[in-house]
């Protein structure tokens, strides 16, 4: 990610918070946007949201959906992917790991 | 291959080759859904009409999980597998790879919106009839 990137995002995060509680002050945050969501699903489940992001997460899921479904099958993806864990990892999934790894530890520095 | 050996190998791998190559990453920029101008959904998100347990129960789904995984561009595969099968912390990987913990988390969360819609296709099309 690059300074730009994560600057914007921050930026788009704070105009955001901030146009919610100008609009609605004392009220929580509102998300309107689904992208906004699917942005913060992963710190929703990792719970990092801070008190109001995650109300105003939680309120936008409980409205749309979409996003519900999306949470659902995000959260199922991890558990599938979780499962892995008590599986071999694929033998060709490991080949092209430790090939990729032997190639770069390979070239000159 | 076991978690330490993961770490030793990755790595010494990765010292030698920061910022040499460009791991491609246009697949997983468009890995997540459509939106609209406005920011809403510009598709249905289908429901994945199995529940959870009995998702984990299908073996193909596994399968199609394992395909998706090997199609990931290395380093976000890198990540995937340390963060989600080999269930390291996000400082963690961020250290062996020699990224910062939100470029960790920014390619883990690519590496799932692709994978989930790998998945979406799977279960859009059985719309969980048995197999």
């Amino acid at each position: 990610m690059t300074a730009w990137t994560w600057f914007t995002g921050r930026f788009r995060t704070w105009r955001i918070k901030l146009e919610a509680q100008l609009s609605r002050p004392g009220q929580p945050l509102r998300m309107k946007h689904c992208r906004h969501i699917v942005k913060l699903i992963m710190n929703y489940l990792d719970d990092t949201l801070d008190a109001a992001e995650r109300r105003a997460f939680e309120a936008h899921i409980a409205d749309c959906r979409n996003c519900w479904r999306f949470l659902r099958s995000y959260r199922a993806t991890i558990v599938l992917g979780q499962r892995l864990r008590d599986e071999d990892i694929p033998s060709d999934v490991r080949e092209r790991l430790e090939s990729f790894l032997r190639h770069r530890l390979q070239r000159p520095s | 291959m076991t978690t330490w050996l993961y770490r030793i190998v990755v790595n010494t791998a990765l010292m030698r080759l920061r910022a040499q190559t460009r791991v491609p990453e246009e697949l997983l920029d468009t890995a997540g859904p459509l939106f609209t101008e406005e920011g809403d959904h510009a598709q249905e998100i289908a429901e994945w009409a199995l529940p959870p347990d009995q998702v984990l129960l299908r073996q193909e789904a596994l399968g199609r999980l394992q395909q998706g995984i090997e199609r990931l561009p290395d380093l976000y595969r890198a990540v995937y597998v340390l963060a989600e099968i080999e269930s390291l912390p996000y400082r963690e990987i961020a250290a062996i790879l020699d990224l910062s913990v939100g470029t960790v988390k920014t390619r883990l969360h690519r590496a799932r919106l692709f994978l989930r819609a790998i998945l979406a296709d799977y279960f859009a099309d059985e719309k969980g009839a048995p197999s």
